[in-house]
């Protein structure tokens, strides 16, 4: 935890330098159908089929605190059912991009916006980029609904997590 | 005693009073502490030392031209499957000959997910860890590529990927530059089900892999160590693996 805490603090200023650069790009860009550009300036974004698990203008600006987070439980913990995966992003973003993937060609969905605002993003020399199409499961430890579920006592950290992303303290070292 | 005297110490004993109740609120403090970590894993969900998964391997049943569960791992886990010595080998088939005797055995080896394990002891950035049910897998978002635990795995079990990887499993992200080995599918655990080489070796194989939680007295590989003599390769090392051989003793 500390040593992620201490790289999350390494990252603050780059983070911080992308949030204003995409909060200028959000500015412009409106929701103009299933492609939409901010004219001349910004980037353009292929709009995603279905609802995102968080408005638009906070994923502009918390999507990476968001990823940090959920990867702990995912990788450490084995928590496997949160909405706000790295897989379920790919999921639906990559759902009506032209070559089915969220990172590789110029105008696919992490790669319009991170060239336009000069982040270099390794996610993608690991994961996958294009969805693998099945709905994912919980392991019967954590019963039908998973650890997050109803009636599961899980909550706690995942609220604490999600209210330091927002508040923009990363939740990993909140705890002490 | 004076009158003060008395007075200090009514005082005194008040104020001893006061701070047990201070101390009673602080003790129920550190209990919700306790409280807030059980609470983060949830009633089911992930518990120290609840499970233990682990793997029997029957040597008896295990044929020397089977290959089956290395092929099933290289294809759930999108590995290359060459033999190459830049290649990640995740499971590999081994076969031993007893030189005295001329018995020959074949068996798989693979990570045996040490409860002592050798790798997560040195690794350098904490990307080297041990799961909450006894799973030794690597963070890749923390490996920094040093390969220490290559070297500290009496098991050869690590292996580092020394070049670009591409169309990986969505559920096994896995790319250059860090150490990685057999997790026990442990996306596929996540999800119910059991490890992709247990599976093809009691499909295709010859059912020699026994798959299950060693922490559960119930269960059919706690009940088989249990009954019969098994074997830890070198055990004396004590970093105590959950996988366990049968019939080369």
């Amino acid at each position: 935890m500390s040593v992620l805490g201490r790289i999350a603090r390494c990252l603050r200023p780059r983070v911080l330098g992308f949030v204003a650069l995409m909060a200028a790009a959000g500015v412009c860009g409106a929701n103009q159908g299933a492609v939409y550009s901010s004219g001349n300036l910004g980037p353009t974004i292929l709009k995603a089929p279905g609802h995102c698990v968080r408005p638009t203008e906070w994923m502009r600006h918390n999507h990476m605190k968001l990823l940090l987070e959920e990867r702990t439980e995912w990788v450490r913990q084995g928590i496997r059912d949160r909405k706000d995966s790295l897989e379920n992003c790919v999921k639906c973003h990559a759902a009506d991009a032209p070559n089915g993937a969220v990172f590789g060609a110029k105008q696919d969905f992490c790669v319009s916006c991170h060239n336009y605002a000069a982040v270099k993003i390794t996610c993608f020399e690991c994961h996958s980029a294009k969805p693998k199409g099945k709905v994912p499961a919980f392991h019967p430890l954590y019963g039908p609904m998973g650890p997050h579920g109803e009636g599961a006592n899980a909550h706690g950290l995942a609220l604490m997590m999600r209210e330091s992303a927002s508040t923009g303290r990363l939740g990993l070292g909140a705890s002490k | 005693m004076s009158e003060v005297n008395k007075e200090r110490r009514q005082l005194l004993g008040a104020g001893a009073a006061v701070a047990s109740l201070v101390v009673a609120p602080g003790v129920f403090l550190v209990t919700a502490g306790k409280g807030r970590a059980d609470e983060e894993a949830g009633e089911a969900g992930p518990q120290w030392g609840k499970v233990r998964w682990g793997m029997l391997v029957d040597t008896a049943k295990c044929s020397s031209g089977c290959t089956q569960c290395v092929s099933a791992c290289d294809k759930e886990n999108h590995l290359s499957g060459e033999t190459l010595p830049t290649s990640s080998q995740w499971i590999r088939k081994m076969e031993l000959t007893d030189r005295e005797t001329g018995k020959s055995y074949s068996l798989p080896m693979m990570c045996q997910h040490c409860d002592n394990a050798p790798c997560v002891d040195v690794c350098p950035t904490g990307a080297s860890f041990k799961r909450w049910d006894g799973i030794v897998s690597v963070d890749r978002h923390l490996c920094i590529g040093c390969r220490y635990c290559l070297m500290a795995c009496p098991y050869k079990a690590r292996s580092f990927v020394h070049h670009p990887v591409t169309d990986q499993n969505p559920d096994v992200p896995r790319g250059q530059g860090c150490a990685e080995s057999c997790d026990f599918c442990k996306h596929r655990i996540d999800e119910g089900q059991i490890p992709a080489c247990v599976e093809a070796c009691g499909s295709t194989g010859g059912g020699a892999l026994l798959f299950g939680d060693l922490n559960d007295p119930k269960s059919e590989i706690s009940q088989r160590v249990a009954t019969i003599a098994t074997l830890q390769v070198r055990a004396d090392l004590g970093t105590e693996p959950a996988v366990r051989y049968e019939g080369i003793l």
